[in-house]
């Protein structure tokens, strides 16, 4: 079984975090593999510290918007996700992600060829947020792993400061812009993958009749500025959509699956901006906030369903669901029910997930290990 | 910065949306087919890199270009310096008009006049420096890029990065002059380049180039001008001009031509022509070149021929005869000295020595890197956009034709999918969708009673093994939703419940909108697809503001047997649907084979109903009324009975709800009623014992004024004492419009009838109808008197309604009284009279007649 640690440090001084993390990590042994998160302005030592204390060790991290951990959660907190043993590990960086990560594809094949057979591998990757490229690194993950049957779960970098301006880190060094991955091979045991949605459809369905797939802007839906039609759609005044829409996020219906995508703001041409990109001519429902026990208990039963005894679980959460959770006052909940049912487990939570190659909002990626 | 037309070259409201301008780009995503005002039209995005293709190609003059001439008149006013760069296509193009043509300039204030053949000498030179150096450094890939086409930089720049190695790290002619004058003649002038090329434009602004050239502008833009303001008679020449192979390069291999002077005629250079997407492949020495036998330069540019052909020329100047004259006269003088050389070694020796004081370093250049790579569009979104075209066969995702502007079908989906180009784009999508359309209910979107029969069959008979579920559906209270809220919410209505079933159906059957309330819906009969429907216990529709739930009844059949027609399988679900008697939910009735005995029956019923009638088929029967204090006979109800020719009888049970469904009942209603009158007269003449009868009218005979008008006819025809008939009206009738019944009762009264109200008590009567509407008689219905666990509380309602209708002043019968001690009871509180099977059942007339002469 794929075994490690699970480190948590809510000191407010980063010096004394980031000591009371090492001495927790040793604690267990020299690990494989680091995975780590916290607030900007500490990260880069953070990066630097947790590789020069474990230089053997593939380190990587981002910063995030809340640090999630079995031991404790918070903002500004450090949390690291250790594991020593029974895994497999490489790592390598795309970078130039606004623009061109697949001149960078040959560093996952490098990192692919380390592993050898990719059987029960897993490819975790962390991004940047700025440039809305999320897309452009998913697709060059694809464009190696998806033939070796190797799935991606990553996530996006967060930044309570200033949602643009995120960092990442490999193995000591930080990145303003770029992909770090660690593809993970359990040698004992099965990974799986699962993605948690807290909505569920309602009867509204727009579609999406003018685009900007880049800038992840929609002007239009159902052939009227989009502010309109949403307004129409909600049956609500035009000052009264965004407000509507808090808890409401729009799901891109693609076969049986529902990938959620979260309002940015409104442009002062009416025009809408997400956090992920909407295709032309898509249908989108608008969702609304599910039984959240039953999808916490289905969540479980699958997982279990899968491995019934996880050892090591990695969460990649939106920010956008730890707020929901703490306005709907479920958040204790939350963190309870992840620590029943999740082993040991570390998480982020920023402004995008992904899996399947697709990227999406509002959603919890589980990275479960056996 | 706007999202279109906000580059060098835009789209003027000319443009019809023709896409010939997407069919000559190369670049996916820079021509974007947009509706502005309900007009089509082609916009140009940020992506497009200015070759100007598209303004050479448009036939309808919509894309027009952006150049630097107004900035050169003004900065010249202003009082600065501004020398012009001159491309040696000028000479070609206008031959000895050129010296004339400079003379303008000149004249304008420009400073000097540099010829762009000796920039271009330099950059040959360069280029063939370059190779010689590094030649075996491609290895076996052996293939450098000229830099000659601004428009191929830029694409290369944007679309194919992976070329940028290939590419020679040299300046192009035009900023090659400009380095040289800047440099080396130390002329501190703003420099303007006069070019055939829209995407010089382009190049003075790239940073790429060094912003050695200020200003661009084309040479059809400054004929354009010259024309505006007359061409003068002054003469100039260039202050700096070349005699050699730099003044053939606009022509189409002149480039090469000059480079391969400095090489042995072993090795290959060639020009690969126009940019294409073959093309660019045959640039990265891919495909079409044999390993062993690479070019060793190649070059491309944008337009086919040169510059000569270029995109920035004024069209109507530009004369093919001329032209070839001009270019012949300058090459024959262009290769003087190259062939006054023995060699390319020679000549490439002796032109060191000509550039011996130039630093090479100064014309270097280094291509950027400016490629954002395409989003791969995943296949479900590219599905769906195929599907939204009805594009549902492989055929039809394939046809290519190009008419769009697009390769493929695909290349097109994919452009819909970036918001480049709309569905609308297809020529072949507007043709199916007209007929699509044609088969769509226009309110809901969803399919019409056409389309629903077309899109249903061909689902079974693509799917033979599997097993399927009709549905026909109607909107219960649908008059109330128009009434309380205005037909158009009505419509609102019915589109959300359309919306909701199409979105609960999906990809597993289809369904669709006869019209008013009826929708139909074929889904596949699996539970996980149908729970979905089945268990919907009503549509809500209190987004709209309806906050009462909406309702179907639903009839349905199970499909098992294919060969049956869809439309039978149509009737048959609504048939079951009228079964549902709960309005309160949505109800599911399948059709059973009760129901098809029922049918049947009922089909019989009603091809043999007209001839019954005629066939005196028809008959009345009497059931006689009784005074129980006395048992005399007082009364009887004339009741009607089928006697078939076979001698078998047709209950009333059966056919009388058949008849008012099919409306037959209105026949049989006047049939009754005359014969009555007759029956009455007839008795009246003879003079014997007779009781007065009563008739029913049906609640459909009531439903109008009809009623009024035959009784009077019959009563006029048949002139009887009219108290020997009076008239019963059934207590479903109330139902309806009681205040249009109660003005039908009272214009019976008028006539002279009296009018009873039969089966009190049974159903829907209420207190209020008895109150306003004019009876004469109560008949009450015995069922409260019928077993059942509350027969006192039965007897104690008997009691108190009949107080009432003696407290009224009715005459009270009632019926269906079947024991002793129901008589006495009933007698004993005060009822009249007596009918039931107790006494008498409904008996033939003759028998009746012969009772009454008895009893009576």
């Amino acid at each position: 079984m794929a075994d490690g640690i699970v480190a948590y440090s809510e000191l407010n001084n980063p010096d004394e975090a980031i000591e009371d993390i090492l001495k927790q990590i040793s604690k267990k042994g020299n690990p494989l593999l680091i995975i780590f998160c916290s607030a900007e302005k500490p990260f880069k030592m953070y990066t630097e510290r947790l590789k020069k204390a474990f230089p053997k060790a593939e380190v990587m991290g981002c910063t995030t918007f809340v640090s999630l951990s079995s031991r404790g959660s918070g903002k500004g907190a450090l949390a690291a996700w250790a594991i020593t043993s029974g895994v497999e590990v490489s790592s390598g960086v795309l970078s130039e992600i606004t623009r061109h990560p697949m001149k960078y594809a040959e560093n996952i094949e490098k990192a692919a060829k380390v592993i050898g057979d990719c059987k029960n591998t897993v490819c975790i990757d962390f991004c940047t947020a700025a440039g809305n490229c999320e897309e452009l690194v998913q697709d060059t993950f694809r464009s190696v792993l998806e033939k070796k049957g190797v799935p991606v779960a990553g996530g996006t970098a967060g930044n309570p400061g200033a949602d643009d301006v995120t960092y990442v880190s490999l193995n000591g060094e930080v990145y303003e812009e770029a992909a770090v991955f660690l593809m993970i091979k359990n040698l004992t045991g099965k990974v799986f993958i699962y993605k948690e949605n807290i909505y569920k459809p309602t009867d509204l369905i727009v579609t999406a009749t003018d685009v900007d797939c880049e800038d992840r802007v929609v002007y239009e839906f159902d052939n009227m500025p989009a502010l309109v039609a949403l307004s129409a759609k909600l049956n609500v005044k035009l000052d009264k959509v965004v407000e509507s829409l808090v808890d409401h996020p729009l799901g891109r219906i693609t076969g049986r699956d529902i990938y959620i995508t979260e309002m940015r703001g409104v442009r002062s041409d009416g025009s809408i901006a997400y956090y992920a990109r909407i295709y032309n001519q898509t249908k989108l429902v608008i969702l609304e906030p599910d039984d959240i026990d039953a999808v916490w208990k289905q969540t479980a039963a699958t997982v279990k369903a899968e491995i019934a005894k996880p050892s090591m679980t990695y969460a990649i959460n939106c920010y956008t669901r730890h707020l929901f959770f703490e306005r709907h006052k479920r958040l204790d909940d939350y963190n309870e029910f992840m620590k029943k049912e999740f082993g040991q487990y570390a998480g982020m939570a920023g402004s995008g997930e992904q899996v399947n190659y697709e990227h999406f909002n509002a959603t919890m990626v589980l990275v479960v290990f056996e | 910065m706007g999202r279109f037309n906000e580059g060098t070259v835009f789209t003027n409201e000319n443009c019809i949306g023709c896409s010939k301008c997407i069919s000559v780009c190369p670049v996916f995503g820079a021509n974007v087919s947009r509706v502005i005002g309900g007009k089509q039209s082609v916009e140009v995005s940020k992506k497009c890199i200015d070759c100007g293709l598209c303004v050479v190609a448009c036939e309808h003059g919509a894309r027009e270009y952006r150049d630097d001439l107004e900035a050169v008149i003004r900065a010249i006013s202003e009082g600065k310096k501004v020398s012009a760069l001159i491309d040696p296509v000028l000479y070609i193009i206008y031959g000895t008009k050129a010296p004339l043509i400079l003379g303008f300039l000149k004249d304008m204030g420009i400073h000097r006049i540099y010829d762009v053949s000796y920039g271009a000498e330099i950059c040959m030179y360069a280029h063939a420096k370059y190779i010689k150096e590094h030649m075996d450094k491609n290895g076996q890939c052996r293939q450098f890029i000229a830099n000659t086409c601004g428009a191929l930089n830029n694409y290369i720049s944007s679309v194919s990065p992976q070329l940028i190695k290939l590419m020679i790290p040299v300046q192009s002619p035009v900023t090659c002059t400009a380095i040289y004058t800047e440099k080396y003649l130390k002329d501190d002038s703003e420099l303007v380049v006069i070019s055939p090329c829209i995407t010089q434009v382009d190049e003075v602004r790239n940073s790429d180039n060094g912003g050695h050239v200020k200003y661009s502008v084309t040479v059809e833009s400054l004929m354009n001008y010259i024309e505006s303001k007359g061409l003068g008679e002054r003469r100039a020449e260039a202050d700096l001009t070349s005699e050699g192979l730099g003044n053939i390069i606009a022509y189409n291999d002149g480039f090469i031509e000059g480079v391969s002077a400095f090489f042995s005629k072993e090795e290959i250079f060639t020009n690969l022509g126009g940019i294409k997407d073959v093309n660019i492949e045959n640039l990265s020495g891919l495909s079409g070149i044999k390993k062993s036998r690479h070019s060793l330069m190649v070059t491309a540019d944008i337009c086919r021929g040169g510059c000569v052909c270029g995109t920035g020329l004024k069209a109507s100047d530009v004369s093919l005869s001329a032209t070839l004259d001009n270019y012949r006269k300058i090459r024959a003088k262009s290769f003087n000295f190259v062939n006054s050389c023995i060699s390319p070694d020679e000549y490439y020796l002796r032109m060191s020595r000509v550039y011996k004081d130039l630093n090479f370093d100064d014309f270097s250049k280094t291509l950027s890197d400016r490629y954002r790579q395409p989003y791969i569009v995943p296949e479900d979104a590219i599905n769906d956009i195929f599907n939204r075209m009805h594009k549902d066969t492989e055929l039809k995702r394939t046809i290519n034709c190009r008419s769009c502007g697009y390769k493929t079908c695909k290349d097109l989906a994919v452009a819909v999918s970036n918001g480049y180009a709309r569905i609308q784009d297809c020529v072949h999508y507007m043709n199916d969708d007209l007929k699509y359309s044609s088969l769509l209910d226009k309110m809901s979107g969803v399919a019409n009673r056409e389309g629903f029969a077309k899109k249903a069959n061909e689902i079974l008979q693509a799917n033979p093994d599997k097993k399927y579920i009709l549905l026909v559906g109607n909107v219960n209270k649908l008059k109330n939703v128009n009434d309380l809220y205005g037909t158009e919410m009505g419509d609102m209505v019915l589109i959300h419940v359309a919306k909701t079933i199409e979105g609960i159906v999906g990809r597993h059957g289809t369904c669709g909108r006869f019209g008013g309330g009826v929708f139909a819906v074929m889904i596949e009969d699996n539970s996980k697809y149908t729970d979905a429907l089945l268990k919907l216990e009503s549509f809500n529709a209190s987004r709209l503001g309806v906050f009462f739930p909406i309702t179907i009844r639903f009839g349905m059949y199970r499909i098992t047997d294919s060969s049956l027609k869809l439309s039978n399988i149509v009737n048959l679900c609504t048939y079951a649907a009228d079964k549902a008697t709960d309005r309160t939910k949505n109800t599911f009735i399948e059709y059973t084979d009760i129901m098809r005995k029922e049918m049947q029956e009922e089909t019989d019923i009603t091809l043999k109903m007209h001839d019954a009638m005629t066939g005196g088929e028809f008959v009345l029967f009497m059931q006689p009324q009784y005074n129980h204090h006395n048992g005399k006979m007082v009364g009887a109800e004339a009741l009607c009975r089928w006697l078939k020719q076979d001698g078998s009888i047709v209950s009333p049970g059966i056919f009388i709800p058949v008849f008012e469904k099919n409306g037959f009942i209105k026949e049989l209603d006047k049939y009754v009623w005359e014969s009555a009158f007759k029956l009455v007269q007839q008795w009246e003449k003879q003079g014997g014992p007779q009781v007065p009868i009563s008739v029913n009218i049906s609640r459909i005979s009531l439903e109008n004024d009809e009623v009024i008008s035959v009784i009077k006819e019959l009563a006029k025809k048949y002139p009887i004492n009219k108290k020997n008939l009076y008239f019963e009206i059934t207590e479903s009738a109330y139902m309806k419009d009681q205040a249009a019944l109660t003005e039908r009762v009272y214009k019976l009264k008028e006539i002279g009838f009296a009018i009873a109200m039969d089966d009190f008590g049974s159903g829907y009567s209420s207190l209020n109808s008895l109150k306003d509407i004019p009876i004469d008689v109560l008949k009450l219905d015995m069922g409260f008197l019928r077993g059942g666990t509350n027969v006192e509380r039965g007897n104690e309602i008997i009691t108190y309604m009949v107080h009432m209708a003696k407290a009224l002043k009715l005459k009270i019968v009632a019926e269906g009284v079947e024991l002793k001690e129901q008589a006495d009871f009933l007698t004993k509180e005060g009822c009249d009279v007596i009918q039931g099977y107790f006494y008498a059942k409904p008996m033939p007339l003759t028998d009746f007649e012969e009772k009454v002469k008895v009893e009576t």
